[in-house]
């Protein structure tokens, strides 16, 4: 990876590792990265039809388990999360990942560019870990548990490449230049859509905010929190068939 | 040519897919089995893909795809809601209306885009009528008083119907709307107790066990019990109906003491170990607040099941709704109410709203008579032997192929007799939240220390949880004290008995503290392996009685697929997995 | 391995039949007109402005959905 990207990881990170608050949603994050990812390797161990990487898959996925474990006690640890968050940090909750959509990370991208984006992923993983010890940003003890998956990691990045050098000497070489070069582009397009929603996400809770401040408060007389006890259930006039077939 | 009805729920809590051929099940299960997300509420497409392929067809070739709710009723509750709770709902209003306007409005076109279902066969049932549906339709009753009780659905928390033998099948009698909800005040008490809420309410009921209903008196100012069996919230003490993720207000810490921290160690009087006295104390308190909120609930389901047998009669009572999960409640019930007979759908919660959905439009809106009665649960998928074979040659597993079922029941009760404790992997899995025969984690349950080895370190959980016994069905009356209406609810492990006298202290790992056992009562008819299993370990140990927990570790859905139970023996200290006839020792 | 990037993609359930633009829209207005049908009858009148505004912000947002590429640039212009 560029010295570029590593000075602007370690710049941003110089900042977003003493902003209140950042550094547990970060390992939070990461947390939660870690133990989709034990699901997305698990699915693809399982799909896979060679072998040797079924075998690595599933080695990378315990992997993967075990590293999820580590950040979640340094969560829990460190605390600073919301009761709610850190109830569901405590019962290791998912909040998405594994299988999206009815397709696994593997089925939808298929062996070779599955195994260029974990090459890649975990390469940045490693290049992003690799800043924070450096810097010596986190805590001691989170200093010390990336160190201990460092070397898990470096096996994470190795035998995908391994793997790939291999297709090359195949004469793949074109293809695993453009699953390469396809997953590079697609998690930069990703980050950008992930942006683009949060925008949207942010955007869109100000004007309903707005809303809700302008026009809600004429109504909000009317407006009656039901009461207590039994009440005669709705009645539906429309003929089954119709009401059936209705949203409302 | 055959009727295909597929019923779906999804978006809220747990999603799930069940399929119905000419009102039979063909197959059901949740979308978090095979999505691996636990209580995964995303539309259900892979539970989906595998259930049509279960039934051997295509989308074209269903007639129905009945959605388990009324998404625009729910829209209008919580706008009004939102309307009734101004200015205090500011937090919660934008949050809930990005997702709903961005994308649970648009339900109708996620179903017809995602499952590419043609849009004229679409149904939307009522959230309480698919709870009543699955409660009442599948039961072998063919008249029944039904009450689905969970946190909310479109309005209703509470509903109360008429189950007939013919056309109508269900009528609704009354309801109680939100937020007035029996699941509500549950989950609340599950949030000051430090847990996680729609997942940490069993740890609230584990917990109730080490208190005593010391807090009693506030709990009623809480949760007041009315004339003919209503009931109605203190809303003064809540905030969950107008808060995005704050549950109760100060004034509830006020009336029972600073709540519980997530991940806080429990250790009240019973369990001190070496903790201060303060801190004995504070966790005493905790379970205190459990006790008396369980209490608190037994009691208020208790008055509304008798004001519901006082005014329509009848003996028998079919139930679902999350809050009929509760099975200390569900055996209060059994005990002292009034009805003779107790039927409960095993998966009551949120996912059990796909099975009603799709009985519902196969009853009451196709008008087809009663069928089929839900007696086996395992309805999820199985793993063909050779696939299996291929993944644990390609892993380089150690294993021993004991070909048919008796060799392997004979070796797992060896395992089990010395002490192991094994995983236990048998065909389809199963329908709902408990595991009961085919997934499961099994050990001997005289062993002293054996509950919190499996706590501790098979499941990496908290060690005050309770683990379940599973009995053969011949000797559950020689073990434990069973209500008669108990009986039904206990194959699928929803109610807890209590250990006869002269068993007492037999059992130590699956009797809770206070004597109590959420026993799975074991049919061989509903669980042939399984049966044989216990009945193998019985020849052992006369004890025809296995510790029975799911198979999953802390976080995890129930394992699925042969390599989710691969993956979970290496993670944690089982000693063996049976793998349908594979026997694999742990590689340590 | 950070596949916190990976964004959704659209299921490949079998499928018999896939709407067209038009008719989408034409469900999205099908469900409105439910909903407000709903409201009115229910005798809540006095919710269907504050319906009709959410809605039509609804449209926005889904709007803007397909076109997330661009969509933060359209908020700068907002």
């Amino acid at each position: 990876m560029g010295r570029f990207r590593q000075t602007w990881i370690g710049l941003v990170s110089e900042v977003s590792w003493r902003l209140p608050g950042w550094p547990v949603k970060l390992l939070t994050a990461f947390g939660q990265a870690e133990r989709g990812s034990f699901y997305d390797m698990l699915a693809a161990a399982e799909a896979t039809d060679r072998p040797d990487l079924r075998r690595k898959y599933f080695e990378h996925a315990l992997d993967e388990s075990q590293h999820a474990i580590y950040f979640r006690d340094r969560v829990m640890a460190l605390g600073g999360i919301d009761r709610a968050r850190a109830a569901m940090e405590e019962a290791g909750a998912l909040t998405s990942r594994g299988i999206v959509g009815g397709e696994s990370l593997y089925e939808r991208l298929g062996e070779i560019d599955f195994l260029a984006f974990v090459h890649v992923a975990e390469a940045e993983a490693i290049e992003q870990f690799s800043v924070y010890c450096d810097r010596e940003l986190p805590d001691p003890e989170t200093i010390a548990m990336l160190q201990k998956i460092m070397p898990d990691e470096k096996f994470h990045t190795a035998y995908p490449l391994h793997e790939l050098e291999q297709r090359r000497k195949q004469g793949k070489g074109k293809q695993v230049d453009t699953a390469l070069r396809r997953v590079k582009w697609n998690r930069l397009k990703e980050g950008w859509l992930r942006f683009s929603r949060d925008v949207g996400h942010v955007m869109s809770s100000v004007w309903l905010f707005l809303l809700y401040a302008i026009l809600i408060p004429p109504f909000s007389l009317l407006g009656k929190v039901e009461r207590g006890g039994w009440q005669a259930p709705r009645r539906d006039r429309r003929p089954l068939a119709v009401a059936a077939r209705s949203q409302g | 040519m055959s009727t295909w009805i597929l019923g779906i729920s999804a978006l809220y809590h747990d999603a799930a897919a069940v399929l119905l051929r000419d009102g039979v099940i063909v197959a059901a299960a949740q979308e978090e089995r095979f999505s691996r997300v636990k209580h995964d509420a995303s539309l259900p497409v892979r539970a989906t893909k595998w259930c049509l392929e279960q039934g051997g067809i295509s989308i074209g070739d269903l007639d129905h795809l009945v959605f388990y709710e009324k998404p625009l009723r729910k829209f209008e509750r919580i706008l009004a809601n939102s309307v009734a709770t101004f200015p205090r709902s500011w937090r919660a209003f934008p949050r809930q209306m990005v997702t709903w306007l961005g994308s649970k409005l648009w339900v109708r076109n996620q179903l017809v885009a995602t499952f590419g279902i043609q849009p004229h066969k679409l149904l939307f049932s009522e959230h309480h009528l698919s709870h009543a549906a699955s409660a009442f339709l599948c039961s072998p009753y063919d008249e029944a008083t039904i009450l689905t009780v969970d946190g909310v659905g479109e309005e209703a928390t509470t509903g109360l119907w008429r189950g007939t033998a013919e056309a109508p099948f269900i009528e609704p009698l009354a309801e109680v709307r939100f937020p007035h909800s029996l699941g509500m005040f549950y989950s609340t008490i599950t949030a000051l107790l430090g847990f996680a809420v729609n997942s940490g309410e069993y740890k609230v009921m584990g917990m109730a066990a080490y208190g005593e209903p010391r807090f009693r008196a506030e709990m009623d100012k809480l949760l007041r019990l009315e004339d003919g069996g209503a009931f109605s919230l203190d809303l003064d003490y809540f905030s969950f109906h107008y808060h995005p993720t704050q549950s109760y207000r100060p004034r509830l810490v006020d009336l029972l003491g600073e709540p519980r921290m997530p991940g806080e160690p429990f250790r009240p009087t019973a369990i001190a170990g070496d903790a201060s006295a303060e801190a004995v104390a504070r966790n005493q308190r905790f379970a205190d607040i459990a006790a008396s909120a369980q209490s608190a609930i037994e009691d208020a389901l208790l008055h509304v099941v008798r004001a519901a047998h006082a005014e329509h009669g009848g003996d028998t009572l079919c139930m679902a709704g999350g809050v009929a999960l509760n099975s200390v409640a569900n055996h209060r019930l059994a005990k002292d109410g009034p009805y003779d007979k107790l039927w409960i759908q095993p998966a009551a919660g949120d996912a059990g709203g796909a099975l009603g959905a799709a009985l519902w439009a196969w009853h009451c809106v196709l008008g087809k008579p009663r069928a089929a009665t839900l007696d086996r649960i395992d309805l999820g998928r199985s793993w063909a032997r050779d696939q299996t074979r291929q993944i644990l040659d390609d892993l380089g597993t150690t294993y021993e192929d004991l070909g048919d079922t008796s060799t392997s029941t004979t070796r797992a009760a060896e395992d089990l007799a010395r002490g192991d404790i094994i995983g236990w992997f048998d065909g389809r899995f199963e329908w709902g939240p408990r595991a009961l025969g085919h997934r499961s984690i099994l050990a001997d349950p005289r062993g002293a220390d054996t509950k919190d080895k499996v706590n501790a370190r098979i499941k990496f959980r908290e060690s005050f949880r309770p683990f379940a016994p599973a009995i053969t069905e011949e000797a559950a009356d020689d073990w434990y004290d069973i209500a008669p209406a108990a009986r039904v609810p206990l194959r699928f492990m929803l109610a807890t008995p209590t250990l006869k006298p002269e068993r007492e202290g037999s059992l130590p790992a699956t009797t809770h503290l206070d004597g109590t056992s959420r026993v799975q009562i074991v049919r061989r008819s509903d669980h042939p392996h399984f049966h044989e299993l216990i009945t193998a370990f019985s020849g052992h140990s006369d004890t025809p009685v296995l510790l029975n927990t799911s198979f999953n570790l802390k976080g995890d859905p129930i394992v699925a697929s042969p390599i989710d139970a691969l993956a979970t023996l290496r993670r944690s200290e089982l000693d063996t997995l049976y793998l349908d006839g594979f026997r694999v020792p742990s590689p340590d | 391995m950070a596949s916190v990037s990976q964004a959704q993609t659209e299921p490949t359930a079998p499928t018999e039949h896939t709407p067209t633009r038009t008719e989408s829209i034409l469900m999205r207005f099908g469900t409105v007109g439910e909903l407000l049908m709903l409201v009115s009858a229910g005798g809540r009148w006095w919710m269907l402005p504050l319906v009709l505004a959410l809605v039509v912000l609804g449209f926005g947002l889904v709007a803007l959905q397909s076109v997330e590429y661009i969509a933060p640039f359209i908020y700068m212009v907002f």
